[in-house]
C-alpha cells in the first residue's frame, strides 16, 4: 500500500499502521513493475533504499523520528550530486561520474530521513530533450506512455504520478519543474531564487537556475521545501534564508487574497487550448468562492519575457559547456548540442541587453505585486503532446508561461486543474514576489483541498 | 541571401567560435538561428543607465 502523499505517509508511520521498510519495499516493487515502460529512473539504489528505510524505522520505533520526511521514499533528478552514486545528467559526457559529496539539497533531504530510491531521468543536462540518442531513453508520461512528460525534470514528474516515489527534486531554468508537474498532474514549486542552495547541482544557466521540490500536493511541497531551503555557503546566490513554518501555515486559506490574472499571456500572447482555458476559469471561480479577490493584470507581452529568458539561458549554458562542446560535440545528444552551440552566436552586447531588460521587467512585476498578492496564468498551453511530436526548437518558439518567473526569480507553483480533450492533465501556476513561497503554496493548497484534482492518479498508479 | 549562403555564413561564424561542424548540424542550428534572430530583436538596446546588470561589489564577493 502506497499512501497518497508525504503528509499521509508520515501520519501512517506515527500511527504504526505502515512502516518505512514496508513502504520502501512497495515502491521498489512498483518501480520493478512499471519502470520498463516509464523510464523514470536511470538508476535504482535498492540497497541504499532498504538501509535508509531500516534506519528510519528504528528511529520511529525509538520515538526519535527526525520529522515528517523521515522514512519517505524519495529520488533525485540526475543532475543532483549524490555521494557514491553515479550522477551523469543523462549524458555520455559525464559517464562514470561518481560524486564524492551530496549536493546541498540532497544532503539536507538525507539528514531529514528521506529514503533514497535512486536517480531520475532528466533531459540531457536539464535542457536537451526528449532525446532518443542518449545512453538512457526519455521518460514516458504515466497517464499515457505515448505522451511527453514535460521537462527537463521528466523522471521526477512521471515517477510521482505513477506512485513510484512520494517526493523528488527538480530544477527549473525555464520551467523544468513546472512543465512536468502540469503534464503529469503532480505539483511542483520553483522556489524563490537562492532559497534552495544549488551547490552540487549541475548548472544550466546560473542566473536563472532554481532547485525545488516536486510532489503530489502543495502541502507535500511545503514539507520538502522546509527541509531543502537554507544557507548554502558554496552557492554565491544563496539567500541564506530558511523556510521554516511554511507547512504549518499552509491551511490558512485564501480569504482576502488578491489574485491578479495575467490573462493576455494565455488568451492572446500564447493562446491556451479550450480545455486548459476553461479549467483555469473554473479554478478562478473556486478561488472567488473561497473568498479571494480576482482581478486582471497587464504586463509586457509574454514574448519579451521569453526572449530575455531564452537569450540569457542559451548564453550562460554555452559558457558552461563550451570547453566540452568544442572538443566532444558528437558525444552530446543532438538536441542539446545544437541548442547550446547556438549560444555561441549570442554576443556580449546582446547578453547584457537581456540582463538589463530583465531588470526593467523585474521592476514591472514588482509594481504588479504592489496591487496583488499572487499572479496566475496557465503553466502550459494545453495537454502533453505525443512524445515524438515535441518540437526540437520549442525552447525558442512560442512564449513560455514559466519564463517570466525565472526572469524575476519569484516563487511559482504549478499543478493540475483537471483534464483536457485528450484525457491528459491541464494545469495552472500561481506566482508570488520574492520569498512569498508560503503564500503561493497556501493558495495552491486551498485550491487542491477544494477540488481534489491533485488526488487523481493514472491507472498505472493502481 | 539564399539558404546555402546563409548556412555558409553561419558555419563560418560557428568556426570562428571554435566549432567546425558537419553540414547536417549546421543546417539544424540554422533552423534555431532563424528563431533566435527575431527573438534577439525583441530586446531593444537598453540604456547604460540600466547598469545594475553589471554592478560588481567587491565587499560582497564570497
Amino acid at each position: 500500500m502506497i499512501p497518497a502523499g508525504i503528509a499521509e505517509a508520515a501520519s501512517l508511520f506515527r500511527a504504526r499502521k505502515l512502516s518505512p521498510v514496508e513502504l520502501a519495499r512497495a515502491c521498489l516493487d512498483r518501480i520493478a513493475r512499471h519502470d520498463a515502460t516509464l523510464h523514470a529512473f536511470v538508476r535504482v539504489t535498492e540497497d541504499r533504499a532498504m538501509d535508509d528505510a531500516r534506519a528510519a524505522e528504528q528511529r520511529l520505533m525509538r520515538g526519535e523520528a527526525r520529522g515528517p520526511l523521515d522514512g519517505i521514499p524519495f529520488a533525485h533528478k540526475d543532475i543532483v550530486n549524490t555521494a557514491g552514486i553515479e550522477t551523469t545528467c543523462c549524458s555520455r559526457i559525464l559517464a562514470g561520474h561518481v560524486p564524492a559529496r551530496d549536493a546541498h539539497a540532497a544532503k539536507r533531504l538525507a539528514e531529514a530521513g528521506t529514503v533514497l530510491l535512486g536517480k531520475l531521468t532528466t533531459h540531457e543536462f536539464a535542457l536537451g530533450g526528449p532525446s532518443f540518442d542518449l545512453p538512457t531513453p526519455p521518460a514516458r508520461n504515466a497517464w499515457d506512455s505515448a505522451r511527453f512528460t514535460g521537462g527537463s525534470s521528466s523522471g521526477s514528474g512521471t515517477a510521482l504520478a505513477a506512485g513510484l516515489v512520494l517526493g523528488a527534486t527538480g530544477s527549473d531554468t525555464m520551467g523544468s519543474i513546472r512543465s512536468p508537474s502540469v503534464f503529469c498532474g503532480t505539483t511542483g514549486l520553483k522556489p524563490t531564487y537562492g532559497l534552495v542552495g544549488r551547490s552540487g547541482v549541475f548548472p544550466l544557466a546560473q542566473s536563472l537556475d532554481h532547485v525545488g521540490p516536486m510532489a503530489r500536493s502543495a502541502e507535500d511541497c511545503a514539507l520538502l521545501l522546509e527541509s531543502m531551503a537554507g544557507p548554502d555557503h558554496e552557492d554565491p546566490a544563496s539567500s541564506g534564508r530558511e523556510a521554516k513554518g511554511i507547512a504549518a501555515q499552509i491551511g490558512g486559506g485564501v480569504r482576502g487574497l488578491r489574485i491578479g490574472v495575467i490573462r493576455h499571456f494565455h488568451e492572446s500572447d500564447n493562446r491556451g487550448s479550450p480545455a486548459a482555458l476553461a479549467n483555469l476559469d473554473a479554478a478562478l471561480a473556486v478561488f472567488r468562492d473561497l473568498g479571494a479577490e480576482v482581478a486582471e493584470v497587464t504586463l509586457s507581452p509574454l514574448a519579451e519575457w521569453h526572449a530575455v529568458a531564452a537569450t540569457i539561458m542559451l548564453a550562460e549554458a554555452h559558457a558552461v559547456h563550451a570547453p566540452w562542446l568544442r572538443t566532444r560535440f558528437a558525444e552530446y545528444g543532438g538536441i542539446f548540442r545544437e541548442r547550446v552551440a547556438l549560444g555561441a552566436l549570442i554576443g556580449s552586447e546582446q547578453y547584457l541587453n537581456a540582463q538589463r531588460r530583465r531588470l526593467s521587467l523585474c521592476a514591472e512585476m514588482a509594481r504588479a505585486f504592489e496591487r496583488h498578492d499572487v499572479l496566475v496564468t496557465l503553466a502550459q498551453p494545453g495537454e502533453a503532446p505525443p512524445i515524438d511530436a515535441v518540437s526540437r526548437w520549442g525552447v525558442l518558439e512560442l512564449g513560455s508561461f514559466a519564463a517570466p518567473f525565472n526572469v524575476t526569480g519569484g516563487p511559482a507553483v504549478a499543478f493540475g486543474t483537471g483534464f483536457g480533450e485528450g484525457g491528459m492533465p491541464t494545469g495552472m501556476q500561481i506566482a508570488g514576489p520574492a520569498f512569498a513561497d508560503g503564500t503561493v503554496l497556501r493558495a495552491a493548497h486551498a485550491y487542491q483541498q477544494a477540488t481534489g484534482w491533485h488526488a487523481r492518479r493514472p491507472p498505472i498508479a493502481g | 541571401m539564399n539558404d546555402a549562403a546563409g548556412r555558409a555564413e553561419l558555419a563560418a561564424r560557428l568556426r570562428q567560435a571554435g566549432y567546425d561542424l558537419p553540414a547536417e548540424a549546421v543546417a539544424d542550428i540554422a533552423r534555431g538561428h532563424a528563431l533566435l534572430v527575431p527573438m534577439l530583436a525583441r530586446i531593444a538596446p537598453q540604456p547604460p543607465a540600466a547598469e545594475p546588470a553589471t554592478v560588481f561589489r567587491p565587499e560582497t564577493a564570497r
